[in-house]
């Protein structure tokens, strides 16, 4: 019997589902690009209506507003304004992050005690405080925060800067802390050598143990070997202040890399790396019996990574600019911003101490002295002849006479805000203001003077220093957060940092629960039954197991807390949006500000999520 | 040998012997002093417990510094801030406000109530639940009257507490000596544990009771003697309601849970005319009073609505017998579906016909469009529903794709007409999934109803109002963050499905583009979102065109949520398994048809806890439209009672008003997320 096979015939070309697939995905995207397309033009007409063209220019100018709190008040560019609100982001992030563990694992543990009323205390405050919105508890915090008073911060006679352990005002606490100091880069050095030392004694004492059973003790000899550095270092760091000729020379050595040089460079990168990528799918996809079926997606994700490598190498051979930027920044991370570290006196107007007795001698304050030194740098930086920087500061010394002799209600408090404790490194602001007092009371002979500049001088290579606390009401609003007072915490950043915490906390502790719950009954009777008491069982058989299941959502417990501290602008907390907004409504930019907030949250989350990712793939059970 | 089989013997199960009910002192010994760290922990949490709650009822029942009279004399404006203003000066709240519109409100709340009754009778929601549960709740309010009131600040308990603490310190090591000594006996330890119990108690009683100690400088009615009968109270309440939770019987359910209900709302609605709250003299015009009740101008209202709902309760029992369950479910989620638009007509538009309608607009006109599309409309969806049409019914949908980009973009046609262009569109498109065969005249009949009730709600909206807000919305308060909330919910729902079937798709384009939005939108804050709809949104808009603020927040909001959303459908979406899709194509299901009836419904159902969730976080972020300045209900109770001539140093008080408010509302939702977890078994099945 003979069988008639029919040939299949291949469908029209309307009824084929792979055409229609791409005629729909295609029209679809089109349909968005034309959308967007249509869009931005509006935009653009719209902002031009207001005498606005969108451009980065407000990143170069100096934006008119001064910022809370943060690594800078008065930021000389825009781009360093935002950069002030990333740190702050960053700060409360981190210490919240750490808290916020902290707490959330106490809480989780204790909501499965035997204790009946400690299950209870933790329920109420799971429940509590996970059910009300963040916002209400971060106003209730700044209002809490509004009412501490230990000092007045209105009464200047109370207030003088370095003279307590612990302030309370209304404006915020402060209180004594360490601080690096002159010395510090160089030290991290030898603490940084004493470190990588001790790891590999760690390593090797450790599996000495495990091989021998001999107790060799390897964390009593890692911290005593990574202490004994730390105590070396502390007298021994000059050694290293070679290390900023070094780094130097590196910038030196990026700055002579010609721009051409980089562009090609980053271009071939990116076609290597598309190439590569490229391959390594195909080598995938590849199976004994050799190359298996394609299918659309896989086409489509080749082509569209080997577009992505075409876009990116025409983009830095096209984009000149981008490529000298980025020797710039380059450069200038290593020679101003690295470099100086290793100097220990590089951020110190360091006026020789005869020139500043001499200077006294002459009848001036430290203040003026300072003031002066301040003038005469940044007038050189500008390029300014020594000519027209006499002329400034002669110009200066009257303009500073007529302010002195204003009655005290016409002065402005933020003018009067110079840093004599600036001349000579080491010089507290407290003390700086005693000299100076003894100075005008002619309390002090210049020779005094030169000797107790002297000794402060000896000890201005330190690497840490002990900073009493230091609270200054400038102007307004503002809390004094130079670099060399203790901590500072304004109300602002207390309200984001408390409410994220304890908000976070509840969270974490949910996710300690389930992960210790999900940790199956045996294993803990187990370490009953080995004699370990419940506290150890908990540390060394159950946490450790529990830790994987907590890790993956920890992390987006994490990914929460650094979106949520951008409610920092309801409590006046400069962090980036805040920051942001301000820049927003001062240039009327909303577009390239909304942009800048994206890119640092989107690489934010990115850089946050492959931190977990990574520590999650280790922490993994390698399965059979 | 006969096939019997000698089997051994099996010895007779044993049961373990049921523990017998234990006393309250052996639990404790269990609970709370099992060890000599338990000890301590209960110790350290007692004293935590107490000041926790001292701090709390220090500042709630401190009147002097409380002005808790901000709370109640400003409920209207925290509920639903200046709406409804009418130009009728002559009803007019104690403020001067004109309120002659306020009956919207409450003919909105009334439908809400109604509904919720009906839905609950035929939901069949509400069992019995046991003596034992409800006995417990009461120890709970009654212990914590106890506490609280110990801990009101009148005079200052902490030297006696502590006096307590450490006499039962004390005790508790020589009792436990004695014990020690004696042997193991359980009465005398249980003697011990009663007397370690009781005396402090009764120091306490007898410290309060004689009133040694000054109860001056209140200024209400909250005397030392109340003081000392709450307390008294509270600990008798805590007695009988252990004494009735003993027994064995008290396990069984027997108190009907609508039963309870019913009477906590006469409770409730006795209580708005017996409780009165001081009031500032001089808020008041005229004649200066101390006092006011605590829903002084709503209680009527209210009484009506909670004294009204039980016999609507007992008709909706009698009309469940009358109408199928079935249809009445449906009737009622279809009512539900409406009530929304509908309710946002009572609010803002006279839902009648009004005699008002904007310059140039004509009702023949738009009745006529009407009916021709309902006619013309209904025979293009009857032809593209026909079995015989095949693929043509595509090229209509094409065509009418068409128009509607060129109505949209190209023209200034009539915006009703695009609409209609629309709605006509999805029709279509719908028409082979839920059209095709028996179910093709209940389609055009759904057509038809969504036709009317589409014109009609545009005419209404087109019509007149007698509204007069004052300010720039018409929501505000409460109602604000109400229609924030739901409105996101119901914009973000059908776009996060949509985008986790595109997360989920084969076709690499989608996917790229539904990841990349899920991604860019999850990472940045909500904040910036929010921010972007008031500073970025006006100026994608031609610039004649004007876009309320709350709809561009919806907007933005929506689209930040969906992404979400989107992540959980997407979970339940991957948790069906391959052949569910087989088996539906062997029946010959088109893949949309197996999308809505076998994929989704099974999808959703897995992640409806996660869903449930993302609401109740969607609830609590609404709070953020307060940043960008909208009156929110956070934002009345943050900046516009403190900062009002009255309100002054108020804030601190509003704020944990707004925190309870809030709290009860969250929890709730969790509670019921709970509960409706269990029911459903997810992760059982």
């Amino acid at each position: 019997m003979a069988v008639t096979v029919r040939k299949q015939e291949r469908p029209p070309i309307w009824r084929n589902t792979t055409v229609l697939k791409w005629v729909a995905q295609l029209a679809f995207l089109f349909g968005f690009i034309g959308i967007v397309a249509v869009v931005v033009p509006q935009v653009a007409d719209n902002l031009a209506g207001r005498d606005i063209t969108f451009g980065w220019d407000w990143m170069t100018s100096r934006l008119s507003f001064l910022i809370r709190e943060g690594i800078d008040l008065d930021p000389p560019t825009g781009a360093r304004t935002m950069l002030v609100g990333m740190v702050n982001t960053l700060r409360v992030t981190i210490s919240g992050v750490i808290a916020a563990t902290f707490i959330g694992t106490v809480i989780g543990i204790a909501r499965l005690s035997n204790n009946w009323i400690v299950t209870k205390l933790a329920t109420f405050y799971i429940e509590s405080i996970r059910n009300i919105p963040l916002l209400l508890q971060m106003f209730f915090w700044s209002a809490v925060a509004g009412t501490f008073a230990i000092l007045d911060p209105f009464d200047a006679d109370t207030l003088e800067a370095g003279k307590y352990w612990v302030a309370a005002t209304r404006k915020g606490i402060a209180f004594s802390w360490i601080s690096p100091w002159g010395g510090f880069y160089q030290w991290m050095i030898w603490v940084l050598i004493g470190v990588v030392l001790s790891y590999f004694l760690h390593r090797r004492l450790f599996k000495i143990k495990e091989e021998t059973g001999r107790e060799t003790f390897p964390n009593l000899s890692a911290f005593g070997l990574t202490t004994l550095f730390a105590v070396i270092g502390w007298f021994a760091h000059p050694v290293f202040s070679f290390v900023g000729t070094v780094v130097e020379a590196i910038g030196n050595l990026v700055g002579a890399i010609p721009t051409l040089g980089l562009q090609l460079g980053l271009a071939a990168v990116s076609i290597f790396l598309g190439f590569l990528w490229i391959k390594r799918f195909l080598d995938d996809r590849r199976t004994p019996a050799g190359l298996a079926k394609l299918t659309d997606d896989d086409w489509f994700r080749m082509i569209a990574a080997g577009v992505a490598a075409v876009f990116f190498a025409g983009f830095f051979l096209i984009v000149s600019g981008f490529s000298a930027k980025t020797l710039d920044v380059g450069e200038d991370f290593f020679n101003r911003w690295l470099a100086p570290k290793f100097d220990s006196t590089s951020n110190v107007i360091d006026l020789p101490i005869d020139e500043i007795q001499a200077q006294v001698a002459a009848g001036l304050s430290l203040e003026d002295i300072a003031h002066e030194q301040e003038l005469i740098v940044n007038a050189e930086l500008l390029g300014l002849s020594d000519a027209d920087i006499d002329a400034a500061v002669a110009s200066n010394r009257s303009a500073l006479q007529i302010y002195r002799d204003l009655p005290d209600d016409q002065k402005d408090q933020r003018l009067t805000y110079i840093p004599p404790h600036k001349l000579v490194e080491g010089l507290s602001k407290a003390r700086a203001n005693d000299l100076n007092t003894l100075i005008e009371n002619g309390d002090i002979t210049t020779a005094e003077l030169g000797a107790e500049l002297e000794k402060l001088k000896d000890r201005a290579d330190l690497p840490l220093r002990w900073s009493k606390a230091e609270v200054q009401i400038r102007g307004n609003n503002f809390l004094d957060l130079s670099p060399t007072s203790g901590v500072n915490i304004t109300p602002g950043f207390f309200a984001v940092w408390i409410a994220v915490t304890l908000y976070t906390a509840a969270f974490i502790a949910e996710i300690v629960r389930a992960g210790i719950l999900a940790v199956s009954k045996g294993q803990s009777e187990a370490a009953g039954a080995l004699g370990l008491s419940r506290a150890q069982g908990l540390r060394f058989i159950i946490l450790p197991q529990a830790f994987r299941i907590i890790f993956p959502p920890l992390g987006n417990q994490y990914l929460n807390l650094f979106k949520n501290t951008s409610l920092g602008i309801a409590v006046a907390y400069s962090e980036i949006v805040s920051v942001g907004f301000t820049t927003s409504n001062q240039t009327g930019q909303t577009l390239p500000v909304i942009l800048f907030w994206m890119g640092f949250y989107l690489s934010g989350s990115l850089i946050l999520s492959s931190v977990v990712n990574f520590y999650n793939r280790r922490l993994e059970l390698v399965e059979r | 040998m006969s096939g019997r089989i000698e089997l051994p013997e099996v010895p007779e199960l044993e049961l373990a012997p049921e523990r017998p009910p234990q006393g309250p002192m052996v639990w404790m010994q269990e609970n709370l002093f099992s060890s000599r760290g338990s000890t301590i922990l209960t110790l350290a949490g007692l004293v935590l417990a107490w000041v926790a709650v001292k701090g709390l009822a220090g500042f709630i029942f401190d009147f002097t510094a409380r002005r808790w009279d901000m709370v109640t004399l400003n409920m209207r404006l925290l509920m639903i801030q200046a709406y409804p203003a009418g130009d009728n000066l002559e009803i007019a709240d104690e403020a001067g406000m004109p309120i002659d519109q306020i009956h919207r409100v409450w003919i909105s709340l009334a439908i809400v109530v109604v509904l919720a009754i009906f839905s609950l009778v035929f939901w069949r929601v509400g069992s019995r639940i046991s003596r034992r549960s409800i006995a417990r709740v009461f120890m709970g309010i009654g212990s914590f009257v106890l506490f609280m009131f110990l801990g009101v600040p009148i005079i200052d308990y902490t030297f006696p507490f502590l006096l307590i603490v450490g006499g039962a310190v004390v005790l508790y090591i020589g009792f436990n000596a004695i014990r020690m000594a004696i042997g193991t006996s359980r009465l005398l330890g249980d003697l011990a544990l009663g007397l370690l119990i009781s005396l402090p108690i009764g120091v306490a009683l007898i410290l309060l009771g004689i009133g040694g100690i000054d109860f001056g400088g209140w200024e209400w009615q909250f005397s030392g003697k109340v003081h000392f009968w709450t307390i008294l109270a509270g600990a008798l309440l805590v007695l009988v309601a252990w004494a009735l939770q003993r027994d064995e019987a008290s396990k069984e359910p027997s108190m009907p849970m609508m039963g309870i209900l019913g009477f906590l709302a006469v409770v409730v609605a006795g209580l708005l005319w017996i409780i009165k709250v001081p009031v500032p003299a001089e808020l008041v015009v005229g004649a200066p009073k101390a006092w006011a009740g605590i829903a002084s101008s709503t209680k009527v209202p209210w009484t009506m609505i909670l004294l009204g709902s039980i016999p609507l309760y007992f008709l909706a029992v009698q009309l469940r017998r009358l109408v199928p369950e079935k249809t009445g479910r449906r009737a009622l989620s279809g009512l539900w579906l409406l009530s929304f638009p509908f309710l946002a007509m009572v609010v803002l538009r006279d839902p009648g016909f009004g005699e008002e309608f904007a310059p140039g607009f004509s009702l023949g006109q738009y009745l006529a469009l009407a009916i021709g599309f309902l006619i013309l409309g209904g025979a293009v969806i009857a032809l593209a529903s026909h079995p015989s049409i095949g693929e043509w019914a595509a090229a209509i949908s094409g065509i009418l794709g068409v128009a509607i980009i060129y109505t949209w973009g190209f023209t200034s046609m009539l915006f009703f007409i695009r609409f209609l262009l629309v709605i006509l569109l999805v029709f279509v498109l719908g028409a082979k999934t839920f059209g095709s065969g028996p179910a093709r005249n209940r389609y055009l009949m759904v057509w038809g109803v969504t036709m009317v009730l589409f014109t009609y709600f545009y005419i209404i909206a087109k019509g007149g109002t007698t509204v007069d807000v004052p300010l720039a919305s018409p929501f505000g308060g409460f109602l604000l963050t109400l229609v924030v909330f739901l409105g996101v919910t119901l914009v973000s729902f059908p776009l996060g499905v949509i985008l986790a079937l595109g997360r989920t798709s084969t076709m690499p384009i989608f996917r790229l583009m539904s990841v990349t939005y899920i991604e860019v939108v999850r990472a940045v804050p909500l904040i910036t979102w929010l921010i972007m709809s008031i500073i970025f949104l006006p100026f994608a808009l031609p610039l004649d065109a004007e876009l309320d603020r709350i709809v561009g927040v919806i907007l933005f909001y929506s689209g930040f949520s969906a992404a979400y959303l989107a992540e959980n459908v997407r979970g339940g979406l991957q948790a069906i398994r391959e052949g569910q899709k087989e088996a539906s194509k062997a029946l010959g299901m088109t893949t949309v048809q197996t999308m809505i009836f076998i994929t989704m419904p099974q999808a959703l159902r897995t992640v409806i806890p996660a869903l449930v969730g993302g609401a109740i976080a969607t609830f609590k972020d609404t709070s953020l439209v307060t940043i960008i300045s909208l009156f929110d209900f956070l934002h009345i109770s943050r900046f516009v009672i403190p900062n009002s001539t009255l309100g002054r140093a108020s804030v601190r008080t509003t704020l944990l008003f707004a925190a309870a408010f809030y709290w009860i509302f969250t929890f709730a939702m969790s509670r019921a997320s709970l509960r409706l977890e269990k029911k459903l078994g997810v992760g059982e099945r």
